[in-house]
């Protein structure tokens, strides 16, 4: 994490970047009536479509790699080139991430194990926008090296 | 609907790069060429709607976009009304103004699309302006970007089908034919197989043909009204709209994914076509043209699976058959399809209905699709926009409208 000052979260409400002896983990929400597990979180369940039953829940950054392209062109404060990824959580959601691995076809295996960091995803002027990036569980083969 | 509503007037400028003019400069032009077109006094019109998606993003202009575009080609005294969403908000202000005028609410509706999306020397901020249709939180700000996700839902429908670039390079090469046969496409030049493939990757395996330009600027306009104040007011016969479905994306259940086509533009509108052949009495094979959404290319292919023009994974050898290109059974993108027309976004379903009221008028000329020697009897246009969020949203809108003569 660079130093204070210089470097915000990408949203708020989103992410718990841990510490020492908490892993990071996305901040969703499963519902009480039908089990879903959101992430990002609602107030209201889209599974069952029912009012004010979505509870909060951490979402462990722990899941397999469903799908990755790296990309040659990107949006401002992006550097290109870089690639994306969905990632299937254990807890069930599919959430995109920046994968951090090198921008080749066979840094990666879809299926592999991926574990959830948090890190800088681009820079406004000199201010850091940490997010949650993705990347291969040490040791998994295929994986980036 | 009620299925006699009608398109009377059209009119469209060249998708292109316009730097010195506004969009109402834009709009202007498009407005009063369906105006001409239609034969009609412009005191006619008693509603208008104008999608627009980025003005508000490039210039800081983010509301009164309708009274822009309609005061400014000197038109007034009805209702102006705006609407957006991406890929999908032409679609959506043409189906407010059917509704409008299926329910005698309006006579006449003025339906305009204008965008401009060409920044000059800044093509990431082109691509910005385009991630706002989706969700940012968790996506534009996490540098998700349109070619990324439809790519990534590309390579997985690679893995499922064995659909391959080279399936790709082949939409491009026919859409890029068939572009170069209308004025009023971007780009006019055909391009081969080969030169595809061989072009700057962007995101393996899509290259540079292979993806929509969305650094383009557009305009086009169209009046609709009942048959029956057609005939009052112009006279004469005019394509009808047979049927007109629009979806919204579902909440997919953790796990479900699967089951769906597989690319966010295409994932309902299997429902969307279902619907509408059931109301316009119709089959997939009596589909004569279809215009799509080929914002990338593998998006073709897997239209042809969702408007029934082939079953799952048969995709490409409908394409090598010949069948889709223009001389074939059911030529696709006739107009050179997004990929060689340009994706001026908000404008690009106006395009489609426009390209095909010239299909079903007979005024195609060289890219003119018969059946015999007789004009087609019934086109599909198919189209989505804006998302909700990877996770959350499939698209706000997917359309499935299907055109008669």
């Amino acid at each position: 994490v660079p130093e204070p000052g210089k470097w915000r979260l990408v949203a708020e409400g989103l992410l718990d970047p841990g510490d020492d002896e908490t892993p990071p983990a996305l901040l969703g929400a499963r519902c009480e009536e039908c089990g879903e597990v959101l992430f990002p979180p609602l107030a209201d369940c889209p599974a069952c479509t029912t009012y004010a039953t979505m509870r909060p829940f951490r979402v462990r950054g722990s899941g397999k790699l469903r799908d990755f392209i790296v990309v040659q062109r990107g949006p401002s404060g992006f550097a290109v080139p870089y690639v994306q990824g969905y990632i299937e959580l254990d807890d069930g959601p599919i959430v995109y991430s920046l994968i951090d691995a090198p921008p080749a076809e066979d840094a990666l295996r879809i299926g592999q194990r991926m574990t959830m960091t948090v890190a800088p995803l681009r820079h406004e002027d000199d201010v850091a926008v940490l997010g949650w990036k993705f990347r291969p569980l040490a040791g998994e083969e295929g994986g980036a090296a | 609907v009620r299925d006699d509503v009608v398109v009377v007037g059209i009119g469209m400028l060249p998708f292109g790069r316009y730097p010195d003019r506004t969009i109402s400069d834009l709009s202007r032009d498009a407005i009063w060429a369906a105006i001409h077109d239609a034969g009609v006094d412009p005191r006619a019109i008693d509603a208008g709607w104008v999608a627009n998606c980025y003005h508000g993003f490039f210039t800081g202009q983010v509301d009164a976009i309708a009274p822009l575009v309609f005061r400014y080609a000197g038109l007034g005294g009805f209702p102006m009304m705006h609407v957006s969403g991406g890929s999908g908000a032409g679609v959506v202000a043409f189906h407010d103004a059917v509704l409008g005028v299926a329910a005698e609410q309006y006579r006449l509706a003025l339906v305009v699309g204008v965008e401009k999306q060409y920044v000059p020397g800044d093509p990431a901020r082109s691509i910005s302006a385009i991630a706002t249709s989706g969700e940012q939180r968790v996506a534009l700000e996490m540098g998700l970007t349109w070619v990324g996700d439809l790519g990534m839902g590309a390579r997985r429908l690679m893995r499922r089908y064995g659909w391959t670039a080279e399936d790709f390079a082949l939409v491009a090469e026919k859409n890029r034919r068939h572009g170069s046969l209308n004025p009023l496409a971007e780009l006019q030049e055909p391009i081969s197989a080969a030169e595809v493939l061989a072009a700057r990757v962007v995101a393996e395996p899509l290259t540079r043909p292979m993806c929509a330009s969305a650094a383009v600027d557009g305009a086009a306009a169209l009046l609709v009204c009942t048959a029956e104040t057609a005939r009052r007011l112009v006279g004469g016969t005019h394509p009808r709209l047979a049927a007109m479905s629009l979806k919204g994306g579902r909440y997919v259940r953790n796990g479900e994914d699967d089951t769906l086509p597989g690319m966010i533009s295409m994932n309902d509108a299997p429902e969307a076509f279902a619907e509408a052949y059931e109301h316009a009495g119709v089959g997939p094979d009596d589909v004569e043209l279809a215009q799509i959404h080929d914002a990338v290319a593998p998006e073709e292919l897997l239209a042809y699976q969702v408007l029934g023009l082939a079953a799952p994974g048969e995709e490409p050898a409908l394409l090598r058959s010949g069948a889709t290109a223009l001389g074939g059974r059911v030529p696709v993108n006739t107009d050179g399809g997004l990929l060689a027309r340009g994706h001026a976004i908000p404008v690009s379903g106006i395009a489609q209905i426009h390209e095909t009221v010239v299909q079903l008028r007979g005024q195609a000329g060289p890219r003119q699709v018969r059946r015999g020697g007789d004009l087609p009897r019934l086109a599909a246009v198919q189209n989505a926009g804006a998302q909700g969020g990877p996770k959350l949203g499939g698209v706000a809108v997917s359309a499935a409208l299907l055109f008669s003569r």
